[in-house]
């Protein structure tokens, strides 16, 4: 057992640059960003009516997220038009970075001391969770911009409490207010399930090819291959669910606003 | 028993038991479609993406235990 490669759930170091530390599924990120700038530029020569087949994937995806957006905004479609770019860009980057490991080349550099320079990037837990504090930071702002009093209330249900004239209704008033607290935690684990979702999928995804790649001699070559297929489904499958379940989530606390 | 038996032992448990929740309950989801599609093929292509999805969510329970395993293993 071994010559299995050392599997590290922390992303490795390369490199410090002052306070800064370099860790490779940063820098994999880095790549993966400029990727997605090198085929935007490279799109935007060749856009027009009559539409090439990259075109046509791109308007599929961007209509079947703005269709999921209008569902979920109450068919508001200059608000659905306003959030679109948001969860679009986010599967953009999933959608490479969770099948990073595809890339050639890119995932056999190593450095000095037996890292490997690149790592998919979701496989850290520090991307997922910054990806999904975002969204669901981001759904806050926006819900206490559109009413603030009324999502305050939302958490801190306290109005109960003032109104209340009876035992019974004092009761209740202090179920809500329990209730109001249960939702607090209901927004952290909102966090926490969006992102370790993400991460354990793609990081199951790739401990287990390294795992059967490294088993024995001669799994090296056609053995993988159904295991890689698998993870870079889990992988593609998981960057359209990412986006929609941040989107539910965003347009739910909206939606708790207006109506 | 030392320390690290009992540390294999409890990442291939909770791996082990967590896996059995969110099989059953993908199992389910796609009996249903399956059953819906049967009946009506035409709303197919519609429910696929929300069978996806509702899989995705039955199956965070697993990738929990999944998480926690790992964590067992690799970073205690």
């Amino acid at each position: 057992m071994s010559n299995i490669p050392e599997v590290s759930l922390p992303a490795e170091k390369i490199a410090e640059i002052g306070p800064i530390t370099l860790t490779n599924s940063f820098l994999a990120a880095l790549i993966v960003s400029l990727i997605l700038i090198v085929f935007a530029l490279l799109i935007r020569k060749k856009i027009g009516i009559v539409p090439s087949r990259l075109q046509l994937m791109l308007e599929f995806v961007i209509s079947l997220f703005l269709d999921n957006l209008k569902a979920a905004l109450n068919n508001n479609e200059k608000k659905a038009r306003k959030l679109l770019p948001l969860f679009l860009t986010i599967f953009l980057f999933l959608f490479i970075a969770n099948n990073f490991s595809l890339l050639p080349l890119f995932t056999s550099i190593i450095t000095e001391e037996k890292t490997a320079i690149f790592r998919t990037p979701p496989s850290h837990f520090g991307l997922t969770v910054a990806l999904a504090l975002g969204v669901v930071v981001t759904s806050h702002i926006m819900a206490l911009i559109i009413s603030p009093f009324k999502h305050i209330g939302n958490f801190i249900k306290i109005m109960p409490l003032l109104k209340a004239r009876s035992i019974k209704d004092l009761l209740n008033a202090l179920l809500e207010i329990f209730l109001g607290v249960l939702d607090i935690v209901g927004e952290i684990a909102k966090v926490l399930s969006l992102s370790a979702r993400l991460f354990g999928n793609i990081f199951a995804g790739e401990v287990m090819v390294m795992i059967i790649t490294s088993l024995a001699v001669f799994t090296h070559y056609i053995v993988p291959m159904p295991f890689i297929f698998l993870s870079a489904f889990s992988g593609l499958v998981h960057a359209f669910v990412f986006p929609l379940l941040a989107l539910q989530f965003m347009c739910g606390t909206i939606r708790s606003v207006q109506s | 028993m030392d320390a690290e038996a009992t540390r294999l032992l409890a990442a291939g448990l909770c791996m082990g038991i967590g896996a059995v929740g969110p099989a059953l309950g993908e199992g389910m989801v796609a009996a249903k479609t399956m059953e819906t599609i049967g009946r009506n093929p035409e709303i197919g292509d519609k429910l696929f993406s929300n069978m996806i999805v509702a899989m995705a969510i039955c199956e965070s329970t697993g990738i929990y235990s999944l998480v926690i395993a790992l964590i067992i293993l690799f970073a205690v």
